[in-house]
């Protein structure tokens, strides 16, 4: 299932000249998958549903606080809070739609 | 078995067993429940400890996943699970749930199967809610059969002992009805020669050539001994002929009525009572001829028995029923109830053993013919019979 869906996401990025809304604003910096996976097992372990997950992450970026950070204090620190998205929210939607996709926790169980 | 006994055994056992069965069966609603819920206990520690189980297993798994690599889902011999995220949406499961499940019941079982819900938190791999299920072997059924098997037993028990008991303590009853009817049939058998005797004796008296006083005399020796033959009849019926296969044939029913009116013609002489018949139809009936002297003999015996001296008797033939009338002493709507009732006298004045409307019932029954009492105090009885 995991790898049929990302089949597809990579079939849309294809006809898309590969210029994915995610790959276009969101591996520009999060260049490691290993990181982006950790962030979706954190968000999975606190919000535990697809529609949950995604409305959190889309405050969250809408409105990056400490508070609403699925980070741990110390990595807030070292690293601080990211800064706000400058996207709309149908781009936003469509970059959290394709992150969900490829590195949501539920598709690696088999 | 005699009627009496039989009534006695059934209720004396339908009490007996009524209670005993309440007790036995809230009994066994208690063990059953007792049982049940002890089982229910084990199977929700069971369940709770493989619940932990997956929950240790799937915590691990979450822990340990990385974007490399596929995790295996735990899996476990003696039982299955799933796993449901916030919004009940199923993310695994082992064997699929073949029904809607419902979140609010905790316990649910379908099929052989029982199924738990736990609720974890945090969600390792998203699970809000593990599911645990496995087959528990129809154990409610089989406490249900053991329970029902084991009360099952003891009623049988208990009816073929309070049987036993019943019939324990009635056997000296039985004993001395047995004796009472043993002497009656010896007294009865003794009882015919004489009577016929006498009747027959009388008939060959020339009753013109003999004084008018000296008629008179004979007369009522006549008239008693009609009455002791009557009775001797109804007890020859009670304990032999009703036990005898009936011999039906088409009785002419007004012939009959009016034979017999005849034959009891000294008897009504006696309370100067005038006997009117009015046959409407001819009137004929499918009946052994002996039973149907019985009915009648005995409904014109109570009609002379009850009647008032110089009243009339008015029988009534039509072509499915007859009723004889009196103008005598009436009955209640009590005692009317209870007429049919073997040994019921209603008048200690008058004669007999209270056998008479019983034999009449017990005859119109196994014909089915339908018997109908219209009785007012003080103005008279009339007795129809429909067939």
């Amino acid at each position: 299932m995991r790898y049929f869906r990302i089949l597809i996401f990579s079939t849309i990025v294809t006809f898309s000249n590969g210029n994915s809304t995610f790959e276009t604003n969101c591996l520009g910096c999060h260049i490691a998958n290993q990181q982006l996976f950790v962030f979706m097992q954190r968000y999975t372990l606190k919000y535990s549903s697809e529609t949950n997950i995604k409305n959190v992450m889309i405050e969250f970026l809408k409105n990056p606080q400490i508070e609403n950070s699925i980070m741990p204090r110390g990595f807030l620190d070292r690293f601080g809070v990211k800064e706000k998205t400058n996207l709309d929210e149908k781009f936003l939607r469509e970059a959290i739609d394709e992150y969900y996709v490829k590195y949501n926790i539920k598709n690696y169980i088999k | 078995m005699y009627n009496a006994e039989k009534r006695t055994i059934k209720s004396v056992l339908s009490l007996y067993l009524s209670s005993t069965l309440f007790l036995i069966l809230s009994l066994a609603y208690i063990y059953y429940h007792g049982q049940k819920e002890q089982l229910e206990a084990t199977l929700i520690q069971e369940m709770k400890s493989h619940y932990k189980d997956v929950f240790e297993s799937i915590k691990k798994l979450h822990q340990k996943a990385n974007y490399n690599e596929m995790i295996e889902y735990p899996r476990f011999d003696d039982f299955d699970s799933a796993i449901f995220d916030v919004d009940k949406k199923n993310i695994f499961f082992t064997k699929q749930i073949p029904f809607e499940l419902n979140f609010h019941e905790k316990i649910s079982y379908y099929d052989d199967k029982a199924y738990f819900i736990y609720e974890s938190e945090p969600y390792y791999l998203g699970a809000k809610y593990i599911v645990v299920s496995k087959k528990v072997k129809n154990i409610f059924q089989d406490i249900g059969k053991k329970v029902f098997l084991s009360t099952l037993f003891i009623i049988v028990l208990v009816v073929l002992t309070s049987l036993f008991l019943v019939k324990l303590i009635l056997k000296p009853l039985r004993d001395n009805i047995s004796l009472l009817d043993r002497f009656i049939k010896d007294t009865t058998h003794e009882l015919n020669t004489p009577v016929s005797t006498i009747l027959n004796n009388i008939e060959l008296i020339e009753k013109n050539n003999i004084e008018p006083t000296l008629r008179n005399k004979i007369n009522r020796i006549k008239t008693a001994s009609l009455t002791l033959s009557n009775i001797y009849d109804d007890l020859v019926f009670l304990l032999l002929d009703n036990k005898q296969k009936s011999e039906n044939q088409d009785v002419i029913v007004n012939d009959l009525i009016k034979q017999r009116v005849d034959y009891f013609k000294l008897l009504f002489l006696s309370k100067s009572l005038s006997v009117v018949v009015n046959e409407s139809n001819r009137s004929v009936l499918n009946i052994d001829n002996k039973k149907l002297v019985r009915m009648v003999d005995n409904l014109l015996s109570n009609s002379f028995k009850y009647s008032k001296k110089e009243t009339k008797i008015t029988i009534n033939i039509n072509q499915n029923s007859f009723s004889i009338c009196d103008e005598g002493i009436g009955m209640s709507q009590e005692q009317v109830d209870k007429a049919f009732e073997r040994y019921q006298r209603f008048d200690a004045t008058n004669g007999g053993f209270g056998i008479g409307l019983n034999i009449v019932y017990s005859i119109a029954k196994e014909h089915n013919i339908a018997i109908k009492i219209n009785s007012k105090i003080g103005y008279g009885t009339c007795v129809t019979l429909e067939y």
